[in-house]
């Protein structure tokens, strides 16, 4: 016999203002099989919860209903405590009496029958509950890391640092992303790639830290704690093994190309590394400009390796990982300035993107460090800066704001203030937005102390007066139109999802948002975590960042995946689909449908190992019990656990017989 | 004739297959199954206008499916449903003889005119068969165009309340005999949903309650499916329009999918795959 209590929570006034409480609790009692009932203020409190355990305990409950709020709120926290009175925790039901009742009513009358209402489905649906078990699955400890900026090198570090082994992914040849292009970082104006490189030369003399650069993510399989990647290590036509980066072959390659890591405004050659503090220092041949590849003429790099490491028949190899968790901290493009023609992008070479300025200022760059403007070399006499183009500017391009341009306009123009000390420079700006850390000290510097002149309003555009450009927009501040004849103009232009992004989501199975950045399971208290279990997100792959917040993330999801893979085994709910062997009849569609590939085919034979005919099989593993099976079963053959049809049923029939 | 009785024979004598399952003669106009194993039984085949069964559906028997290998008597339209039935799982195409009819058509159930369904064939000569018996026929229309039933077309004309009043009128006339459900070729559940009694989701009793969710989880479990062979509506004792609601859920998944059900048995069905491509964005 089912021995039922009920709970109904007040949530202080949150449910009872709304809602009878002691009458919704009296009238429970009187529910067949319902031996106990009480109301009481906060049953998530610790009085709340004792209450519960020592109900259970003195009237031997077999099962409970707790009436509070949303399941997703305190569904745990309940199970939990019913399970430490000796009850498996799936005999505990909730009745969402709070969203799903008194928040959105107001007559109290009515909120009461209801709340009696869905304490009573619920009744029925314990009676006819289960108990079930938590499924343990074995932990595989090793993580992948999905990009290696920053943000993936920090993480990778701080696993390796837990003393779990990881993979390093990077698309591009080296690690370092965009922050190696950087020349120096705000707000003290340290040089970018003397801070990371150490970071990066400490990747890649980790042992537990594997690099696979040039390479990109082909297919992910599993789930949680039991994942298994399929990464595609991209033809290098150079055998990193051979390979000593001793650059022989860069010097002598005969074929130029614009670079893509000086943002096209350097040369590089068809076999080269991006830039010298390249990890793995090891080169890649460019295959769409390489002589002998796209020609079958030169060889040179060839002749002249001394290691023979160059291979010109290289092919894509494909490799298989065996992981427990993942980061993905893929990062971001910005938007290139042809996409602003109205400020004369991609028509005039002297309009550029902050992060070629960068470039042209960095002793690195192509200029090793002498300021010249791109079209003659000129060394810039007066700057202007475009602050907002493409962000905050939803009816053209991103309602977003790209967050971090505000801080390095400051730090571009102190930059270039410290090149050329009488030059001119000019920021026009919406907002100027420095909430960080010595963050609002530094913008006012670069005002007050180092020159920039802000100009609050938006451009109208560009153009050229001879050889000057004109920059004409509006100030707001005068309410007046001023127009600024300039050397060089610098757009600070949005930040967006990279390429490929979406479909690299796909394949991991989490969302993303209309703009392309990946979706965090919760915006406030799980910023890191994706929503597929195992799968964690750090830096601009989210949104735009700046550097400290991605750094931070990096370490939070680190942190996640040293806790998950702390365990030998993992526990997981127990609600699973199964499937009736006796009905079903492999029609195959729970296997069509099902997003996690846990279901297959099984054959049942007879004593002599013939098989006689075939049924689904779930495994309980992969399965996340959400239900896509169910309803495309024609005989109702696959149920889940927890939800099956009878429980279902009554739980409706409860609501429908009155 | 002589040619499919010979085939018949060819194959019972050499033991290529241990059954036949074809069409013998029930009176003038009328033809019914045939289900032989010796080959002196060939001779009763006939195979005319009047053959209007789906054999396919015998293929579904689990003692049937017991056998080793077994031949069928089937018209491109019957082949559809082997198609169908292949790409579910549910026969191993080397089990099967497919003997294919050419057809140019087959008579409505009283024998006085061209079946319906005949004039928007697509497969006058079989599209998969072992061996194809009869002179090959023109099709009438090619396999891209889209055909539009004027029946549905007529009847979408019609309001909701309209509609509801005419499935309310019709399926009131289900005795609940389920003899659509076991002339289905594509009805193969060894527990039918309605047979499903923890709980009993759909009411047993012919009253209108159970006779919607009945007809209405059947039509719904052929979406994408059917293959448009009429058999369910021939043999409804109590004549209701069960093709309308069929060939209206196949018009709905050619308009929708582009699909039509039957023809490769290589494609995934629509409704039951899912494409991270896909338009809407709830499925990623």
């Amino acid at each position: 016999m089912a021995r039922i209590g009920v709970f109904v929570c007040w949530c202080g006034s949150n449910i009872a203002e709304t809602v009878n409480v002691s009458k919704a609790s009296e009238i429970s009692g009187n529910i067949p099989g319902v031996v106990y009932s009480v109301d009481y203020k906060y049953m998530c409190s610790d009085p709340g919860q004792t209450l519960l355990k020592n109900a259970i305990k003195e009237h031997n409950l077999t099962g409970a209903v707790v009436a509070s709020c949303s399941p997703r709120m305190h569904e745990k926290t309940f199970r939990k405590a019913a399970k430490d009175a000796g009850m498996n925790p799936y005999m505990l039901e909730m009745a969402n009496i709070r969203e799903q009742c008194s928040w959105v009513h107001d007559n109290k009358d009515e909120g009461t029958d209801k709340t009696i209402d869905l304490i009573r489905m619920m009744v029925e649906k314990v009676k006819r509950n289960h108990p079930l078990e938590d499924i343990k699955i074995p932990v595989t400890k090793k993580a992948l890391v999905i990009g290696g900026g920053v943000a993936g090198i920090q993480a990778a570090l701080d696993i390796a640092a837990g003393g779990v082994p990881v993979v390093l992914v990077e698309r591009e040849s080296s690690i370092g992303g965009k922050m190696a292009a950087l020349d120096e970082t705000f707000p003290t104006l340290d040089c970018s790639q003397c801070i990371l490189t150490p970071k990066m030369v400490e990747v890649s003399q980790d042992p537990l830290i594997e690099i696979m650069s040039f390479s990109e993510i082909e297919k992910v399989e599993g789930y949680v704690g039991n994942f298994k990647a399929t990464i595609r290590k991209k033809a290098r036509y150079v055998d990193t093994d051979l390979c000593t980066g001793c650059g022989t072959c860069w010097l002598k390659c005969p074929v130029k190309v614009t670079s893509e890591f000086e943002q096209g405004l350097g040369k590089r050659k068809a076999i080269y590394i991006p830039f010298p503090q390249a990890i793995p220092s090891r080169p890649r041949i460019d295959p769409e400009n390489c002589l002998k590849l796209t020609k079958d003429r030169c060889g040179i790099c060839q002749k002249v390796c001394p290691t023979k490491a160059i291979n010109y028949d290289d092919v894509d190899r494909l490799v298989e990982v065996e992981v427990g968790a993942i980061v993905v901290t893929t990062g971001y493009k910005i938007m290139p300035v042809s996409e602003f023609p109205e400020y004369g992008g991609g028509r005039y070479k002297d309009v550029v993107t902050a992060l070629q300025f960068e470039r042209m200022v960095c002793a690195s760059g192509p200029t090793l460090g002498e300021l010249q403007r791109p079209s003659d070399g000129k060394l810039p006499e007066t700057v202007v800066f475009v602050k907002c183009v493409g962000s905050r500017d939803p009816e053209h391009h991103h309602s977003y704001c790209s967050k971090i341009c505000c801080m390095y306009v400051a730090k571009q123009t102190m930059l270039y203030r410290h090149k050329v000390h009488n030059g001119n420079c000019y920021v026009f700006y919406i907002d100027v937005r420095s909430n960080g850390k010595n963050y609002e000290e530094f913008v006012r510097r670069a005002q007050e102390k180092e020159g920039a002149q802000y100009i609050r309003g938006r451009v109208s555009q560009v153009y050229k007066d001879g050889e000057d450009l004109v920059v004409e927009g509006a100030d707001t501040l005068t309410n007046s139109q001023v127009k600024i004849k300039c050397d060089l103009v610098v757009l600070a232009t949005a930040m967006e999802a990279p390429d490929g992004i979406k479909e690299l989501a796909q394949k991991l199975g989490i969302s993303y948002d209309q703009n392309g950045f990946l979706t965090e399971a919760h915006p406030k208290l799980k910023p890191i975590e994706s929503s597929t279990a195992g799968v964690f997100l750090a830096g601009c792959a989210l949104s735009p960042r700046d550097i400290p917040d991605s750094v931070s993330e990096a370490s939070g999801a680190a942190a996640k995946v040293l806790g998950l893979l702390s365990k030998d085994e993992m526990h997981k709910d127990g609600v699973v689909a199964f499937v009736n062997e006796a009905t079903c009849v492999a029609c195959q569609n729970c296997i069509r449908v099902c997003p996690f590939v846990a279901i297959q085919l099984k054959d049942i034979c007879n004593r002599k190992g013939e098989v006689l005919r075939q049924v689904a099989d779930v495994n309980p593993g992969l399965c996340v019990g959400c239900g896509t099976c169910t309803p495309s079963c024609p005989s109702r053959s696959i149920e889940l656990k927890g939800f099956t049809d009878a429980e279902l049923f009554a739980e409706i029939n409860a609501l429908a017989e009155l | 004739m002589k040619e499919l009785i010979a085939k018949a024979k060819e194959l019972l004598m050499n033991k290529e297959v241990d059954l036949l399952i074809g069409y013998q003669s029930a009176g003038e106009k009328k033809a019914k199954p045939l289900l032989i194993k010796n080959p002196d039984d060939a001779d009763k085949l006939v195979f005319n206008e009047y053959c209007l069964s789906n054999l396919v559906t015998y293929l579904n028997r689990p003692d049937i499916k017991a056998l080793s290998k077994v031949a069928v008597v089937a018209k491109g339209c019957d082949i559809r449903a082997i198609v169908v039935l292949l790409s579910e799982n549910q026969l191993v195409r080397e089990k099967i003889f497919i003997i294919g009819m050419t057809c140019d058509h087959v008579m409505s159930p009283d024998g006085t005119e061209e079946n319906i369904k005949c004039s928007y064939c697509k497969v006058r000569n079989p599209h998969l068969a072992d061996v194809v018996i009869g002179a090959p026929i023109d099709e009438r229309i090619s396999k891209e165009t889209v055909v539009r039933h004027e029946d549905i077309e007529e009847f979408n004309k019609k309001t909701k309340e309209e509609k509801w009043n005419f499935w309310k009128e019709e399926l009131s006339q289900c005795i609940r005999c389920y003899a659509c459900r076991q002339v289905c070729p594509l009805c193969y559940c060894e527990r039918c949903i309605v047979d499903f009694n923890n709980p009993q989701w759909i009411d047993t009793r012919s009253n209108p309650r159970g006779n919607f969710a009945w007809n209405i989880v059947r039509a719904l479990h052929l979406s994408g499916r059917c293959i448009d062979c009429g058999e369910c509506e021939r043999v409804c004792p109590a004549n209701i329009p069960l093709m309308l609601l069929n060939r209206s859920l196949q018009e709905e998944a050619k308009d929708k999918f582009d699909w039509e059900a039957g023809f490769d048995p290589e494609a995934q069905p629509p409704l039951t795959t899912f494409r991270k491509e896909d338009d809407e964005e709830f499925i990623r």
